[in-house]
């Protein structure tokens, strides 16, 4: 069984990793061992404290897995190697041919769906539009009853209206 | 629950067969196409089972094709001769999947070809697909009287199946998972009757009688609490070809037409304070008679007079006139107003959206429009955000009413507010009390706009007021700018429409689309995605991996990846 180790620089949610490789051991399981949780014993001849202070990552090929080295026990003249199934990079060449509902990605967006990732400041933006016009002249109106009103006559004197009374008051006895 | 359906002849789905191979016969051979269960009954003390187990592992992979939950078809070309105790009664049920139904096409065939034992059908038997290719003799079926076919309703495809326990003649059968079960072997000169279909629920509460709940259908009859209904698959029937956002707009209506000046028993005028004060004088004159030319209508000449008031605007103007009150012509010349009503135009604004998100909208974003005489008013986001802003008021210059309209640039009118925009003069001493009452009524409902304008900046009084946190739950709550901004308030209050537009101050940390992406939802395959990727929905078809790697798959894709 081929025992590939590498240095892995990829955050864990990265389906393709960035991987230096370190070394390439062949060896034979000579025990029960999980394909999702490997724990590999390896001997410190080929694989020193150089490769134990990098080494994070790991492929077997006859798994057809990629690995997260999670902890490495030195024991004896042994190295125990505790492993997890790294499933992204393993699958992904399937995982990629598969389409689904894209939820959020980094450079596509709706940015008219809601999002609750976002943060406001207590303190408002606050605009402030006038209209451009507004009650700018103010005048008096006068109501009054009746509706008879005539052209005003070139007279405008006491005298006018004395007169005016007085016919008013002739009409009347007529 | 469990339905107990009457049989009719030929009409509904069927039930399966079962033939007694006579006990003289100790072995045969088995044609079988399609998927199939070969039952042996007696075969061993712990009763009834599946006689392929009794078959050797060759014969068994002869027998694939009966296996239960085995998907292959399979044709038996050189059926095996399969050893069998004498007495054993055998039932034989196989079936194809083909044209959208589940057809029986096996037989149990004795010693030679020539004699053929029983078969059953169990789906649709519309068909008679479980004639061809076997050589089958109804009058070789020592126990054909039991081979009566039942149809049962194609909507039972799926459900568990029983023929009435009790009967001697029962089988139960189990359409689900191809579990078949027979509590009593046929016999002669007997028919099923009856057809009870079950529910999971029944089938599991059979099998573990000991669950706590009674599922004895006579002891707890089940009675349905919402009625006789029963909910239906609907919707989807809307008229998909409208235009949801289709809009047939109103628009800012004309003045009225008719008028108050119209019909003579009043008249208005337009004044100046010089006319007014000849008016006065005249008024507090002695140059008339009042027994001579008030004693028809009035007492006194200010009876005449129904009101002296103050309005924002230039009413509409019919000529120069002399003033009457009643027959009295003052020889006093005004400007005599030719329609009741006026119409002043406050212009447009526009709403820009801010940054094209769900952000420019409600409940993020809040509009108060001030109106003078009417105060603050909300607008909703969603009708003018991206859109015009018109503002028309219409006055009645007697009454002083206004009413300011809203229109938008692509929706048309949509608000209408009114208010009162005339401040009135007192000219006796009874009109003088109550215009002071009606303006500490006004300045008391307004209290809060006083205080909010006293800074000159009316949103610096409201500072803080509205915003929009983290989520909608987080909404500011709103507050009053105004009361009542009608009459005398309203005429010391500002006298030009605007809007406040308050928007989310958004805080947005450097490259947050690198760590939580932004919101997509589409449908879109994966190697089409770039970057951090959350996916809420798929399907993980074709991937060679454990369940439990499957399962950490979903929740990565959940959470989100980075391509």
């Amino acid at each position: 069984m081929e025992l590939i180790l590498y240095r892995n620089d990829s955050s864990n949610e990265v389906v393709t990793k960035k991987i230096t490789a370190l070394v390439t051991l062949n060896g034979t399981l000579r025990e029960g061992c999980s394909i999702i949780d490997p724990v590999i014993m390896i001997s410190n001849t080929s694989f020193n404290n150089a490769h134990a202070a990098v080494c994070n990552y790991a492929k077997i090929a006859q798994f057809g897995r990629y690995y997260y080295v999670n902890d490495i026990v030195s024991e004896g003249n042994m190295w125990i190697l505790h492993m997890h199934v790294d499933v992204l990079a393993s699958f992904q060449t399937q995982l990629k041919s598969l389409s689904g509902v894209i939820e959020r990605n980094e450079f596509k967006y709706n940015t008219y769906l809601q999002d609750g990732y976002f943060r406001t400041y207590a303190n408002p933006h606050i605009e402030i539009k006038q209209f451009p016009s507004g009650f700018d002249t103010f005048e008096y109106v006068l109501a009054v009853s009746g509706g008879g009103s005539s052209t005003p006559p070139s007279r405008s004197d006491g005298d006018d209206i004395d007169s005016t009374a007085a016919d008013i008051a002739d009409n009347d006895d007529k | 629950m469990i339905t107990t359906i009457t049989l009719s002849t030929g009409t509904q789905v069927h039930l399966p067969v079962f033939s007694a191979v006579p006990a003289t016969q100790t072995s045969y051979s088995i044609v079988t196409r399609g998927y199939g269960v070969l039952w042996d009954y007696g075969h061993s003390a712990s009763g009834n089972q599946l006689i392929y187990s009794a078959l050797t592992n060759a014969e068994a992979l002869e027998l694939g094709n009966i296996m239960l939950g085995s998907n292959v078809e399979h044709v038996n070309t050189t059926p095996p001769t399969v050893s069998h105790a004498p007495g054993h009664a055998v039932c034989i049920l196989g079936w194809i999947y083909q044209d959208n139904q589940y057809v029986i096409n096996s037989c149990l065939t004795l010693g030679s070809d020539s004699i053929s034992y029983g078969f059953g059908l169990y789906g649709d038997c519309a068909s008679n697909h479980y004639y061809s290719g076997v050589n089958i003799y109804n009058e070789n079926f020592i126990s054909f009287p039991y081979t009566q076919f039942y149809d049962i309703p194609d909507t039972a495809a799926g459900t568990a199946v029983n023929i009435r326990p009790g009967s001697p003649y029962s089988i139960d059968i189990r359409t689900n998972g191809f579990y078949q079960y027979a509590s009593t072997i046929q016999q002669t000169g007997q028919y099923i009757t009856e057809v009870q279909l079950k529910t999971n629920i029944d089938a599991y509460m059979e099998s573990h009688p000991d669950s706590g709940v009674d599922y004895d259908e006579s002891d707890n009859p089940f009675v349905n609490p919402y009625g006789v209904t029963i909910s239906q698959p609907g919707g989807g029937d809307g008229d998909i070809d409208i235009d949801p956002d289709a809009v047939d707009k109103a628009e800012i209506p004309d003045l009225p037409t008719i008028s108050a000046v119209d019909a003579g028993l009043i008249t208005m005028y337009n004044c100046t304070a010089g006319q007014l004060q000849v008016l006065g004088n005249y008024l507090w004159s002695n140059i008339y008679d009042l027994e001579t030319n008030f004693t028809k209508l009035f007492a006194s000449p200010m009876e005449a007079i129904i009101g002296l008031s103050i309005i924002p605007v230039t009413p509409t103007l019919g000529g120069a006139s002399t003033v009457k009150f009643g027959n009295i012509d003052t020889h006093i010349s005004m400007s005599k107003l030719s329609s009741q009503f006026v119409e002043k135009d406050m212009g447009s604004i526009s709403v820009k959206k801010w940054i094209g998100s769900f952000m420019d909208y409600s409940p993020y974003v809040k509009l108060s429009l001030y109106l003078p005489y009417i105060g603050y008013r909300e607008l909703s986001p969603d009708d003018v955000v991206g859109d015009t802003i018109h503002v028309v008021y219409h006055i009645d210059c007697l009454s002083g009413g206004c009413c300011a309209m809203v229109e938008t640039g692509k929706k048309g009118l949509l608000y209408s507010f009114d208010g009162s925009c005339i401040a009135n003069v007192p000219i006796t001493a009874l009109n003088y009390s109550g215009a002071i009452q009606n303006a500490i009524s006004a300045v008391s409902g307004g209290v809060s706009t006083v205080a909010g304008l006293a800074t000159g900046n009316p949103v610096a009084a409201v500072g803080g007021a509205a915003s929009v946190a983290q989520n909608v739950t987080n909404i500011k709550p709103s507050i009053q700018r105004s009361g009542q901004m009608s009459g005398a308030a309203g005429l010391m209050s500002y006298q030009s429409p605007m809007l406040i537009i308050e928007r989310p101050n958004m805080c947005v940390p450097e490259n947050l689309n690198t760590y939580t992406g932004n919101m997509l939802y589409v449908s879109r395959k994966l190697s089409q995605c770039k970057g951090f990727t959350q996916v809420s929905l798929i399907h993980l078809d074709g991937i060679p991996c454990t369940e439990k790697e499957r399962n950490e798959l979903m929740t990565l894709l959940n959470k989100g990846v980075i391509f």
